[in-house]
């Protein structure tokens, strides 16, 4: 019923996450029908996007590539981060929300996946040489592990705290009630699981 | 306190040989007659679905999808304290999707204790004679109202196990990520295993009373839980290390509580082997009636009874037993019968019970019975 190349469009936006067909076709429509040049500039810039924006060579992060060099992003730029503390993570999603805390001073290390048999990742599809590679390169002192806490996430933690353990001290972020919540509003699996995860006062 | 809760109406589309229906259920007692293959069972399937997240009696998922139809949805609206709520599960493409008041719910333990249901069917006489699933089954039931977690760390235990086997498959007994994975079977394996014993021990506490109400006097019931894996880390995760081969080419875990069960003797001697048809019956009435008092404690409502043909499975005094407990636990009341003219509850008052034909997966309202 639509036109051929609407009907693309509408294929290649559906394949975004959290579209849907009927969403991608209120995209496509509204990119045509709107008095604006929307659909050019959005077409310009996606067009360059994967030529502008690449990893950052050092984290794994989102980087912008400039002329000099490659890309390298705002956080590894960031003279006034603590080189000695370096934060591995999972995906860059991960990042972006740990760097939304503030609570990070050091720098970052995306790992891209994590371990996982059954998802076909064993320890050799880690960029585990690399990061490796960048605690001595930066003389790195204590690694934050912040994998996620699913089993995949854990097990990634632990297999890190194995190859890593006697080169630097190895730290993994806490799980359990959120700040500011009264404790009878935090769901029962959280409590529970912050109550499994309890530590000393001291 | 001890809360009320009921369904006040029911929906369910695309359900087993069930395509469409819509029901409308009395406060205490709904009797769901008809000849066999008509879709009693499945009213009772969808309505344990909606409350659990779960069968009674599928395998998989997909199961529950009516022959050529895309989705199975169940709909409720279920009062508690007087005050409604929406519940809708749905399994749509092989994948199941739950909505508490158009809201996905924070987890799925907090969807699958939300409307407490108790079911009584056929099968549950495998519970005394049967292999340990059913009786496994029962304790992570039992466990799930008391302890939420134990449903998080069944999911990351199963996860553990699975990512250790295919390991173990592809990578042999030496990958040295191996480690890894057991530690987190024990971990979570330890605390599964501590949560299936406590269950075990409040269903051994109440399943006494009313089993004493039932059997002959001075018959001893026992029951205990038998580990199959440990509550110490350590202990679990050496016991993993030593079985890796033996796991390897049995293609699962040899250890841990998958492996759980009840064990369940009479006068000192097992159940399953020593017992006969008619104790057995009993001591599967006992623990499923020990399963209800443990729910309703747990949860703080009296939970929603499925009663599934139970008459023809029991004699005319156990049948009698159950229906004095029914009337006793203040429950909304389901069952199916091929012979509902067999149900009289003078006891009730006329608005408290309605009566139901199924035919071919459809619903018809019917007189009931003075």
């Amino acid at each position: 019923m639509l036109p051929e190349s609407l009907t693309r469009l509408v294929q290649l936006l559906s394949r975004l996450p959290g579209v849907g067909e009927k969403t991608a076709q209120r995209f496509a429509l509204h990119l045509i029908s709107t008095g604006d040049d929307l659909a050019a500039r959005l077409g310009a810039e996606l067009s360059q996007l994967a030529a502008r924006v690449q990893p950052c060579a050092r984290c794994g992060n989102i980087a912008e590539l400039t002329d000099d060099g490659p890309a390298t992003c705002a956080v590894c730029r960031d003279t006034r981060r603590e080189p000695e503390l370096l934060c591995v993570v999972a995906r860059v999603q991960d990042l972006l929300a740990v760097e939304r805390s503030g609570a990070m001073r050091g720098r970052y290390f995306v790992l891209g996946k994590l371990l996982s048999p059954l998802d076909g990742v064993g320890p050799s599809e880690l960029p585990l040489a690399e990061l490796k590679r960048r605690i001595i390169e930066d003389g790195v002192k204590e690694v934050l592990v912040a994998t996620p806490p699913s089993v995949d996430g854990e097990a990634t933690a632990l297999l890190l705290s194995r190859e890593l353990g006697d080169q630097v001290r190895l730290t993994r972020i806490a799980s359990g009630v959120p700040h500011g919540g009264d404790l009878e509003f935090a769901d029962r699996i959280t409590l529970g699981r912050a109550i499994d995860g309890r530590r000393n006062l001291d | 306190m001890t809360s009320r809760l009921s369904f006040q109406s029911l929906s369910v589309r695309g359900f087993r040989n069930i395509s469409e229906l819509t029901l409308e259920p009395a406060e205490r007692l709904n009797v769901l007659a008809g000849d066999n293959g008509q879709g009693k069972t499945s009213l009772l399937e969808a309505v344990y679905f909606l409350a659990t997240s779960r069968s009674f009696r599928a395998e998989r998922m997909g199961e529950l999808v009516q022959q050529g139809q895309s989705a199975a949805v169940v709909r409720a609206q279920v009062v508690e304290q007087g005050v409604p709520r929406e519940q809708r599960a749905a399994i749509t493409g092989g994948r199941r999707s739950l909505k508490l008041d158009d809201k996905a719910p924070k987890n799925l333990a907090s969807y699958a204790t939300r409307t407490p249901v108790v079911v009584f069917h056929p099968g549950d006489l495998a519970l005394g004679s049967g292999p340990a699933s059913v009786r496994r089954t029962l304790l992570s039931r039992v466990a799930l109202y008391f302890e939420p977690t134990a449903l998080s760390h069944q999911g990351r235990y199963t996860r553990a196990a699975r990512e250790r086997q295919r390991l173990l498959d592809e990578r042999g007994t030496e990958a040295r990520e191996l480690e890894v994975f057991e530690i987190l079977m024990a971990e979570s394996g330890a605390l599964l295993a501590a949560t299936h014993r406590r269950a075990a021990e409040r269903l051994a506490q109440a399943v006494l009373p009313a089993f004493r109400r039932m059997a002959a006097p001075d018959l001893q019931l026992e029951v205990r839980y038998q580990p199959g894996g440990a509550e110490d880390r350590e202990v679990f995760q050496r016991e993993l290390f030593t079985r890796r081969l033996r796991d390897k080419s049995a293609r699962r875990p040899s250890f841990g509580p998958q492996r759980d069960d009840l064990e369940l003797s009479l006068d000192g001697r097992s159940a399953r082997r020593h017992a006969s048809q008619g104790q057995l019956r009993v001591l599967t009435l006992a623990l499923k009636l020990a399963e209800l008092t443990c729910v309703r404690e747990a949860r703080g409502a009296h939970p929603v009874l499925l009663l599934d043909d139970v008459s023809s499975e029991l004699d005319p005094e156990r049948t009698g037993a159950v229906y004095r407990f029914v009337r006793e636990a203040a429950s909304q009341v389901f069952v199916t019968t091929t012979r509902p003219e067999l149900f009289t509850t003078p006891e009730l008052e006329p608005d408290e019970r309605r009566d139901f034909r199924l035919v071919r997966g459809a619903l018809e309202r019917t007189v009931s019975p003075s």
